[in-house]
C-alpha cells in the first residue's frame, strides 16, 4: 500500500510539473507572438470605413519610414465656444475636425515605429503649456498643429487640414472635406529638411501683399505656405538688377504697375538659372508702353488675353458673372489631389492664357486648369479694363473653354506656372468666397515649383458622414422602442421560458 | 478520440438560457443600452459616426455594461457547479478539462452574443429615419465588443475556477475588469513615457477609441485579445486540473 501511495504521489507530481511546464511554455510563446505582432513592421491596421479616412498614403509611410530624428506633433485645438458658433453648428464641426486631425496624427505615430509622438494640449487642461508655446512661437491663433523636429517647428492650421462650411441662419455648419494628410506630411518633410525651400514674393509693383489679411491681400496664402514649412519672404527689384540668388521660387501676383524691362530681365535670368516662377496675372491691368510683362510672357512662350472671363450660367449679374467656376483640372502632379476629390475652384475676374505665336518649338504648355465651355472673354470697356459682363451675340465675343492655369515645360530653365488671375489666391477667395480648390491649387503649385512633389501626393479624404435629424415624435418613438419595448420583450421572453419549463 | 465538446456546450447553453436569471440579466442589459443609445443620440448631435462612436466606444454606460456583464455571466460557471457538487460528476466523466473550460467559455460567449444582438436593431431604427451608418465602423465596433468580452469572460471563468463561492468569484472578476480598465488610463499620472506606451498598448479604452469605434482593424490589438483569452483559458484549465493534484 505504501508503495502504491508513493507511486501515485510521484505520478501526480510528474503531472503537475508537466502541466506547469506546458503552461509556462505556452505563455512564453503567446507573449512572444504578442510582442511580434505589435511591432510596427508586422502590425497591420486596416481602415474599413467607407472613406478610408485614416489610411495613410504610400508617400506618407515612406516619409515616416525615413525619419531619422524624433518628431513631435503638438495638437493645439480650441473649438469655438460662443453662442453663435454653437447655434450655427460651427462649434460641433470644429470639434469633429479636431477629432479627425488628432486621430490622423495617432495613425502617423503608430506608423512611425516610435519615431513620432503626439501631444494633445487642451486649453482647459494645459493652459500653462499652451501659454508658453504661444509666447515662444508668437502664435496669433490656436486651432493648429505644431510639427516639431530637432531644430525646426512647422505650423499647420486647422483650416489647411479640413474645410468647414460655416453655414448660415438656415443651414448648419458642416465639415466639407478632410485633407490633413498632405499638409502634415509636407510639414514632416519640412522639419526634416536642413534648409527649407525659399519662396520670394515680388513687391514694389503693386498688387496684393503677403502681410495684408484684409479682403484684397494674400496674407492667408502666405501663412499657408509658411505652414507648409516654406521660407517665405519678399524682395523688390528697385536697387538690384537680379533676383536674390538664394530664392528657389519667385511669386509675382497681380502687378498693377509696369513691371519694367529691368525687372522682366531679372526674372528671366532667374528662370534661365533654374529658378521657378509662379505668375498670377490679372487681365484688366493695362500693360506699360514698354511691354515688359507681355515680353516676359512671350519669352516664356505665353500670351494673355485682356478680356475678362465671364459666365451667365447661374443667377449672377454684373461682376458676379466674372467669378468663373473651374471644374476641369488636367492630369498633373499639381492637380492630382484636386482631381481625385473632384473639387472645384473659383477664379474671379480672370483672363485666359494661351500659347504665343512665336513660342519656341521646344516649349510645351500643359494647361492644368480650364474654364467651362460656356465662358466668354468679355471685351474691356473704358480705362478700368472691365467689360459689361453681357455676352455680345456678334462675333467679337465667343464662348469656349479657356486656359486659366498653365505649366510651361522647356528644355532649359526652371519650372514655371502661370495663372490668369492673382485674385483666386486672395484672402477673400481662399475661404468660403472661393472654391474648395483655390487654396490647394496655390499650395500644390508652390510645392511643385519647389520640387516637393511628395508633399502633394498624399490623397485627400472624402467625408463619409450621415446625419439623423429626429423630430420630437420620432425621438419619443426611439425612446419607447429602446428603453421600454425591447427590455420588456426580454422580460416577456424570460417569462415564456419559465412558463414552458414549469409545464 | 471523439470530442465531448458539443454535448458539454449544449449543457452549458441549457443552463444559461433556461435560467430565469438570464432574462433578468437580459432585461437590465437592454434597459441600460437603451438609455446609453438615447444619450449617444444627444451627444452625437445627429452625426451618425459620432453617435455610434459614443454608443459603442466612449459612452460611460457602454463601459459599465462591458465590464460588469461578463462577470455576471461567468461568476457561477464553475463556482456554482463546484458548490453543488455537479463539477465532480463532469470531471470524473471521460472528458478533458480543456473541453470543460472551452465549453463553458463558448457557452458564455454565445449567451453574451444573444445579449448584444438586439442592440443591432438600434441601427435598423436610425436607418429608418434616413441615417446610413458606416458598415466598416459597425463591424469593427462589434468586433471590439466581442474581443473585450472574450478576454473578460475568460478572466471571469478563471476566477470562477478558483473558488466555490460565486460572490467571491464575481468580486475577483470585477476587480480584475475595473483594474484592467482603470490602470492603463491612470498611467500618464506617473509621468513615465515607457509606462505610458505600455499602458496605451494594453488599454481597452485606447483600443476602442483608437481602432474599434473608428472603423480600424488592428492586427496587434486583435492578437492582444486573442492571446489574452488563450492564456486565461489555459490557466483556467490548469486551475481545474490542479484539483487532481490536491
Amino acid at each position: 500500500m505504501a508503495m502504491k501511495g508513493g507511486f501515485t504521489r510521484g505520478r501526480r507530481a510528474l503531472e503537475m510539473v508537466e502541466g506547469l511546464g506546458t503552461t509556462l511554455a505556452l505563455l512564453g510563446l503567446l507573449v512572444a507572438l504578442l510582442y511580434a505582432v505589435t511591432r510596427p513592421a508586422v502590425r497591420v491596421r486596416i481602415d474599413l470605413t467607407e472613406g478610408a479616412t485614416y489610411e495613410l498614403g504610400e508617400q506618407t509611410l515612406q516619409v515616416l519610414g525615413a525619419l531619422e530624428e524624433p518628431i513631435t506633433f503638438v495638437s493645439l485645438m480650441q473649438p469655438a465656444t460662443d453662442a453663435l458658433a454653437k447655434a450655427t453648428g460651427l462649434a460641433d464641426a470644429q470639434v469633429a475636425a479636431a477629432r479627425y486631425v488628432n486621430a490622423l496624427m495617432h495613425e502617423y505615430v503608430l506608423a512611425s515605429g516610435g519615431r513620432a509622438r503626439l501631444e494633445v494640449l487642451r486649453p482647459d487642461r494645459h493652459p500653462e503649456q499652451i501659454r508658453a508655446l504661444v509666447d515662444q512661437l508668437h502664435l496669433t491663433r490656436l486651432n493648429l498643429v505644431l510639427v516639431r523636429g530637432p531644430t525646426r517647428t512647422v505650423l499647420v492650421f486647422l483650416d489647411e487640414m479640413v474645410t468647414i462650411d460655416p453655414g448660415d441662419e438656415d443651414l448648419q455648419a458642416e465639415l466639407v472635406d478632410l485633407r490633413a494628410e498632405a499638409p502634415l506630411t509636407s510639414a514632416l518633410l519640412s522639419v526634416r529638411a536642413e534648409v527649407p525651400p525659399r519662396v520670394g514674393f515680388l513687391i514694389g509693383k503693386g498688387g496684393p501683399q503677403i502681410d495684408d489679411f484684409g479682403e484684397f491681400g494674400v496674407g492667408l496664402f502666405a501663412e499657408s505656405l509658411r505652414g507648409q514649412g516654406l521660407d517665405i519672404s519678399t524682395f523688390d527689384l528697385f536697387e538690384r538688377a537680379e533676383v536674390p540668388p538664394e530664392l528657389d521660387v519667385v511669386v509675382v501676383l497681380g502687378p498693377t504697375q509696369p513691371l519694367g524691362s529691368a525687372a522682366a530681365t531679372a526674372l528671366l535670368d532667374f528662370h534661365a538659372d533654374g529658378g521657378a516662377l509662379l505668375l498670377g496675372l490679372d487681365p484688366e491691368q493695362p500693360e506699360a508702353e514698354d511691354g515688359s510683362l507681355e515680353g516676359l510672357l512671350a519669352q516664356l512662350g505665353l500670351v494673355r488675353s485682356k478680356g475678362i472671363l465671364a459666365t451667365d450660367v447661374g443667377l449672377g449679374v454684373g461682376f458676379a458673372r466674372g467669378l468663373v467656376p473651374v471644374r476641369t483640372f488636367a492630369p498633373h502632379e499639381i492637380t492630382a489631389p484636386i482631381r481625385r476629390q473632384r473639387l472645384f475652384a473659383r477664379f474671379p475676374l480672370a483672363g485666359a492664357i494661351g500659347r504665343h505665336p512665336s513660342a519656341a518649338a521646344d516649349v510645351v504648355l500643359e494647361p492644368i486648369a480650364l474654364s467651362e465651355a460656356d465662358v466668354w472673354a468679355d471685351r474691356p470697356v473704358g480705362e478700368q479694363g472691365f467689360g459689361d459682363f453681357t455676352f455680345s451675340e456678334d462675333d467679337s465675343e465667343l464662348r469656349g473653354a479657356r486656359w486659366l492655369g498653365v505649366v510651361v515645360e522647356a528644355d532649359e530653365g526652371g519650372r514655371v506656372v502661370v495663372f490668369g488671375s492673382s485674385r483666386f489666391l486672395g484672402n477673400q477667395y481662399l475661404g468660403s468666397g472661393g472654391g474648395q480648390a483655390n487654396s490647394d491649387l496655390g499650395i500644390h503649385t508652390v510645392n511643385w515649383l519647389a520640387n516637393r512633389s511628395d508633399a502633394i501626393a498624399p490623397r485627400v479624404r472624402s467625408i463619409y458622414e450621415s446625419k439623423v435629424e429626429l423630430y420630437e415624435a420620432e425621438t419619443h418613438e426611439v425612446f419607447v422602442y429602446t428603453v421600454l419595448l425591447l427590455p420588456l420583450g426580454g422580460l416577456l421572453l424570460g417569462l415564456a421560458v419559465w412558463f414552458v419549463r414549469r409545464r | 478520440m471523439r470530442t465531448a465538446l458539443p454535448p458539454l456546450l449544449w449543457r452549458e447553453l441549457e443552463s444559461l438560457f433556461f435560467s430565469p436569471l438570464a432574462y433578468i440579466v437580459l432585461t437590465i442589459f437592454l434597459l441600460l443600452n437603451g438609455v446609453s443609445f438615447g444619450v449617444a443620440l444627444q451627444v452625437g448631435n445627429g452625426a451618425v459616426t459620432d453617435t455610434l462612436a459614443y454608443f459603442l466606444g466612449s459612452g460611460h454606460l457602454f463601459w459599465v455594461v462591458l465590464l460588469i456583464w461578463p462577470t455576471l455571466v461567468t461568476m457561477r460557471l464553475v463556482a456554482e457547479e463546484r458548490r453543488s457538487g455537479t463539477l465532480e460528476m463532469v470531471l470524473t466523466a471521460p472528458v478533458r478539462d480543456g473541453e470543460v473550460v472551452l465549453a463553458k467559455y463558448l457557452g458564455a460567449m454565445v449567451f453574451q452574443a444573444f445579449l448584444w444582438a438586439p442592440t443591432l436593431t438600434y441601427i435598423v431604427i436610425i436607418r429608418r429615419y434616413g441615417a446610413l451608418p458606416d458598415p466598416g465602423q459597425l463591424f469593427t465596433a462589434y468586433l471590439g465588443i466581442a474581443s473585450v468580452t472574450s478576454l473578460l469572460t475568460a478572466a471571469g471563468l478563471l476566477f470562477s475556477t478558483l473558488t466555490d463561492n460565486q460572490i467571491v468569484a464575481a468580486v475577483l472578476s470585477l476587480v480584475f475588469n475595473v483594474l484592467a480598465f482603470a490602470l492603463p488610463a491612470s498611467a500618464p499620472l506617473l509621468g513615465l513615457p515607457w509606462l505610458e506606451q505600455v499602458a496605451a498598448a494594453i488599454s481597452m479604452q485606447e483600443h476602442f477609441v483608437g481602432s474599434f469605434s473608428r472603423g480600424i482593424l488592428d492586427t496587434g490589438v486583435l492578437t492582444f485579445y486573442a492571446a489574452g483569452t488563450a492564456v486565461l483559458l489555459i490557466v483556467s484549465t490548469r486551475s481545474l486540473e490542479a484539483r487532481r493534484w490536491r
